[in-house]
């Protein structure tokens, strides 16, 4: 078992797991303006 | 007459092994219909290259100068995105945006194996690389093996299309142990929304820019991808949309599969790291399936208009075969319970968010990338 492997790699894991949902969010959030922009036009 | 019989005697045990592994698959794509067109060139291949003194690979072996032209440079997972691109319809998305959270939340298993298979391999670009089967997506499991050299490129490729076929046997056991009849039977109407050309042809490229911001490393992939899907909907193009789905489509993957087996050689592939491999792309397509899932039941706490915890599962970019598998499943509990669309949304926000997870690892290991 390589643990420093493991403790090397558990912090950047946890930031790119939430940097996913972070990145999501902001797609949402500009895909729900686009849609609105464009549907008033 | 020695030249008949010379290379029969250079025949070893390993080199019958993966014959029989090259029939299996031959035998999965025939008869199971399991990704025949990937499947089947790869067990062709990987028969062709374990013939001894086999003149396919080595410096000048056909196959050997495809894989330096095509997958080397990671160019035939990078066109045949545009191909995909050209298939995928956002309009399920792009209806009802907010369904793209259950993309992000399915990459679950790509992380949690990274972790459990940092404890494995003593290289960490390996345990990436074998995490990343867990984006069920064989393209940018090919990039970023190859990005990141591994040592595993074709026990990785292999795990990746193999598990890929497997969705209706992984996923369903994963999510009925994870829902109650109630949740499976929960009923999502669908009301269709005419979106906007100017919305489908800014999406494509406003992801584009956003993923290649956040991730540099992986601009190719979610470039290609959404050039594919810019092809499709710009409504100018409709010739070049319908060659990249079919004809380009079609090339490439003759090519990607028999190339492939380059990889697969018997001394490269029958090593224990191989089944620790396939062990681990089983677990991240379990753990994607699980994360979409609970991910669903934690939103069902706050949510006024429940969801279908069933859908959270979709999250991956096994497409569209994790949308009908689901909509099949919901059909079973409830026959009035159409949940295809709602699936389908969910199904192609994994397509986008499994290349951003894959950028994302590139990103955060960057030091780890060679090419």
């Amino acid at each position: 078992m390589y643990i420093d492997n493991f403790t090397e790699v558990l912090p950047k894991l946890v930031y790119g797991y939430l940097g996913i949902f972070i990145v999501t969010v902001v797609i949402i959030g500009i895909t729900i303006i686009l849609n609105k922009v464009t549907e008033k036009k | 007459m020695e030249v008949l019989y010379k290379y029969l005697l250079e025949i070893h045990w390993q080199h019958i092994v993966m014959w029989l592994i090259g029939g299996l698959l031959i035998y999965l794509a025939i008869k199971k219909d399991m990704e025949p067109s990937l499947l089947l060139p790869m067990g062709f291949g990987a028969i062709l290259v374990n013939l001894p003194f086999s003149g396919a690979i080595g410096e000048d072996g056909a196959l050997t100068t495809l894989f330096n032209a095509g997958i080397d440079n990671e160019l035939f997972p990078l066109i045949l995105f545009i191909g995909i691109g050209a298939m995928i319809d956002f309009s399920p998305l792009l209806s009802n945006p907010k369904l793209m959270i259950f993309g992000a939340a399915a990459q679950f298993g790509i992380f949690f194996t990274f972790g459990l298979a940092s404890l494995f391999f003593p290289e960490i670009k390996d345990a990436a690389s074998a995490a990343i089967i867990g984006a069920a997506d064989g393209p940018t499991a090919i990039v970023v093996a190859q990005k990141f050299n591994s040592n595993f490129t074709g026990a990785i490729m292999v795990a990746a299309y193999s598990y890929m076929a497997l969705v209706p046997i992984i996923q369903p056991p994963v999510i009925k142990a994870l829902t109650t009849k109630k949740e499976r039977l929960i009923r999502m109407p669908y009301a269709q929304k005419d979106i906007s050309k100017m919305t489908q042809i800014l999406f494509p490229i406003i992801i584009t820019i956003i993923a290649g911001l956040i991730s540099p490393a992986s601009v190719a992939l979610i470039g290609f991808l959404m050039f594919g899907n810019l092809i499709r909907v710009c409504g100018v193009l409709n010739s070049l949309s319908e060659t990249a789905q079919k004809t380009l489509a079609n090339l490439i993957t003759i090519f990607l599969g028999i190339t492939i087996a380059t990889k697969m050689e018997a001394d490269k592939f029958l090593t224990p790291e191989t089944l620790l491999i396939m062990g681990l792309g089983l677990f991240a397509f379990i753990f994607d399936t699980a994360g979409g899932v609970l991910f669903a039941k934690f939103m069902n706490i706050f949510s006024k208009n429940k969801i279908n915890p069933m859908i959270g599962a979709c999250g991956i970019s096994a497409f569209p075969m994790s949308a009908r598998v689901i909509h099949k499943m919901g059909l079973k509990e409830d026959n009035q319970n159409f949940l295809l669309m709602h699936a389908t949304g969910v199904n192609v926000s994994g397509q986008i968010s499994s290349v951003i997870a894959g950028g994302l690892i590139l990103s955060f290991f960057s030091e780890l990338i060679v090419k």
